[in-house]
């Protein structure tokens, strides 16, 4: 059984070499990791979000609610609240904020920063140093200026944008990869007749469909070690990483494999394809805009996956998110990869 | 080696049989035809006996393993020839047989002395996707022998092949044969069946019409016909006379004894001729 496993498997290797499988996937993942450090830019203009209380009273009160007017005007995404636990509250339910509290000290004011701790460095200081200036600018003078760290425990920078976009990538080629690269093999396979040949040797269906697997698996490795080596170097929680490929390629390609047996070309299949494709690729609009996460899209299993991954290529600490996406992507993989020996069974004795 | 009882097979699942009860045995060592038209259900009754298609209805056995069942064991005894060569392109010649040849657990053969006994010998290192048809054919021929079947299912294995290849091909048939394979030969070429089974049988619209020796058929349905030549008042006259019809045969003795005979030969009914008469239709 692994004689013909290992059998099985260098022939998926040979043909894939031989279909240039490997070197469109190694361009594939140098080109985006270049566009990634050169072509994207490193900031966008998305600017964090702002929440604000004053609590001094003093005489420069006035002008100290002019300033917030005038950058209320310039910046969107200003919001008063009523308490500095308002603030905190807030900036933990949203990401990208920072929060700004006036206080009082010896009847002076004193303007109080709160930052989240992970924000990228550039933004916050310009910003900081932006207001500052104008403050003292209109007042005449010096105030006191603190800066509140909330997560002090998170050494991290916030991640630049266009690094943020890897695990993006990460999830539509290494993992997702095996879904169209396993149906363009069996569809070569079928229209070979090759399969019907297989069928008729002591081969299992098992071993054949856990050879193009292991395939996959290869092909989203080595995408994978080219990518994230490129962009973020040995930063990255490989190991985690690794895990998260292995197992979404397993599901990946298991699920490919179904769609496969019931068709006999990619013309025919090609509605699935694409639904099962946009499907899967929809929680990448939730990572982009982490406001918008509705229900549907976070049942997906490519949601958690997706920031698994972030997870493993930019670690915060957060374990748990990787080990229980591991755990659901195991599950996942078996159920897919037991129908799909069924829906060969089925079909593949189909002429 | 195979037994089959009352098989019937429907592709629609309803009552339109492809194949219609059929049953026949094969004995240890023989060369057994299948010999039939297009359509006739050939194909449908070798793809169940190989577990490519289910066993719908009826019973068929293998060395004693029920074909319902397949298991590893039965298909480590067969070999199994297509009639459209079905072999990975990107691979070469070699490689095809080289990866065939792990997937059995019995005594397999060496690979390059299949590709030189099927003539392939110079096409070892080419990707078989490049291979002619007829190249294509041998390889899945060769392959077919990778694990030296007890029996061995060959699909139309001659038919496009050039007269020299052709010739040789059915000499690995005899060969193996000699060698205790048991053949189960699908074809509709008579010529093919008459030179190479043991029996065989007719089938038409699902359902065997008729099994038996090659021999025993011509004896049995064929009249044997000789064809003469001879002078009368001087000119040349041919005649085909029966040696059953007992006009035919008082003409004969007539001429043999007249001493007008020039030219004389028996005519053996062909074994198409034979088929139009039992089915009432001709083979193509
Ligand atoms: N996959 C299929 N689906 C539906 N009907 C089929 C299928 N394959 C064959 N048939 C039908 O079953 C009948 C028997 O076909 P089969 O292929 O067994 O014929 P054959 O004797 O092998 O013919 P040939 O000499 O052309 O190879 C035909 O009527 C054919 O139309
Ligand atoms: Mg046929």
């Amino acid at each position: 059984m692994l004689n013909r496993y290992f059998a099985l498997l260098k022939k998926d290797i040979i043909t894939g070499v031989r279909n240039y499988y490997f070197v469109v996937v190694i361009a594939v993942a140098i080109i985006f990791a270049l566009i990634v450090n050169f072509l994207v830019p490193e900031d966008t203009s998305i600017k964090p979000a702002i929440f604000y209380h004053v609590e001094y009273q003093g005489d420069m009160r006035e002008n100290i609610d002019e300033i917030i007017m005038e950058s209320e005007r310039e910046h969107p995404n200003v919001n008063r609240v009523n308490s500095r636990e308002e603030i905190i509250e807030n900036m933990k339910k949203k990401d990208n904020s920072i929060g700004m509290f006036v206080t009082e000290s010896n009847g002076k004011p004193v303007i109080e920063f709160i930052t989240q701790g992970y924000e990228n460095k550039k933004v916050i200081n310009t910003l900081v140093l932006s207001m500052k200036n104008s403050i003292n600018e209109s007042l005449g003078r010096k105030i006191d200026v603190k800066t509140n760290i909330l997560n002090k425990d998170v050494e991290m920078e916030r991640i630049p944008f266009n690094k943020s976009i890897l695990p993006i990538f990460l999830l539509t080629e290494p993992t997702m990869l095996g879904f169209v690269l396993i149906l363009a093999l069996v569809f070569m396979e079928k229209d070979e007749g090759t399969i019907r040949a297989y069928m008729v040797s002591p081969g299992r269906i098992q071993e054949y469909l856990a050879s193009k697997i292991t395939l996959m698996i290869i092909l989203g490795l080595i995408s994978t070690i080219v990518c994230t080596g490129i962009v973020v170097g040995f930063n990255a929680n490989y190991l985690a990483l690794f895990g998260l490929v292995i197992v979404g390629s397993i599901f990946s390609s298991a699920l490919g494999l179904i769609i496969a047996s019931f068709f006999d070309n990619l013309s025919q299949s090609f509605i699935w394809v694409a639904a099962i494709n946009i499907l899967f690729a929809l929680p990448m609009v939730s990572y982009l805009l982490p406001s918008f996460a509705p229900t549907y899209i976070k049942i997906l299993p490519t949601y958690p996956l997706l920031f698994a991954i972030r997870e493993a290529v930019f670690p915060t600490g957060n374990v748990e998110i990787i080990y229980s996406t591991i755990l659901t992507f195991i599950v996942l993989s078996i159920m897919t990869f037991i129908v799909s020996v069924f829906s060969y069974k089925i079909t593949a004795a189909r002429d | 080696m195979l037994k089959v009882k009352n098989l019937y097979h429907s592709y629609t699942k309803d009552d339109n049989y492809a194949v219609k009860g059929i049953s026949f045995e094969i004995k240890k060592g023989e060369i057994f035809g299948f010999l039939g038209p297009n359509g006739a259900g050939k194909s449908t009754t070798q793809k169940i006996l190989t577990g490519l298609l289910p066993l719908q209805k009826g019973e068929a056995s293998i060395a004693g393993i029920d074909v319902k069942k397949p298991t590893e064991k039965l298909f480590n005894l067969i070999g199994v020839s297509f009639e459209h060569p079905n072999i990975y392109s990107k691979l070469t010649g070699y490689e095809n047989l080289e990866f065939y040849k792990k997937l059995f657990s019995v005594p397999t053969e060496d690979p390059k002395v299949l590709l030189k006994m099927v003539g392939l010998e110079d096409a070892v290192n080419k990707k078989a996707g490049d291979y002619s048809k007829g190249m294509k054919q041998r390889l899945v021929f060769a392959r077919s022998l990778i694990n030296n079947p007890q029996l061995w299912f060959l699909d139309e294995p001659i038919s496009g092949l050039d007269p020299t290849t052709a010739s040789n091909i059915k000499d690995i048939i005899k060969k193996k044969k000699d060698e205790g394979t048991t053949i189960f030969l699908t074809t509709h070429n008579m010529h093919i069946a008459d030179e190479l089974c043991d029996r065989v049988a007719f089938i038409n619209e699902g359902k065997i019409e008729v099994i038996d020796s090659p021999r025993n058929l011509k004896l049995k349905y064929g009249e044997q016909l000789v064809k003469v030549e001879y002078k009368e008042n001087n000119k040349l006259k041919r005649e085909r006379l029966s040696l059953i019809n007992d006009k035919d045969r008082d003409k004969l003795n007539k001429l043999v004894n007249e001493g007008k005979i020039e030219t004389i030969h028996s005519q053996e009914a062909t074994l198409e001729e034979i088929f139009i008469k039992v089915t009432g239709r001709g083979l193509k």
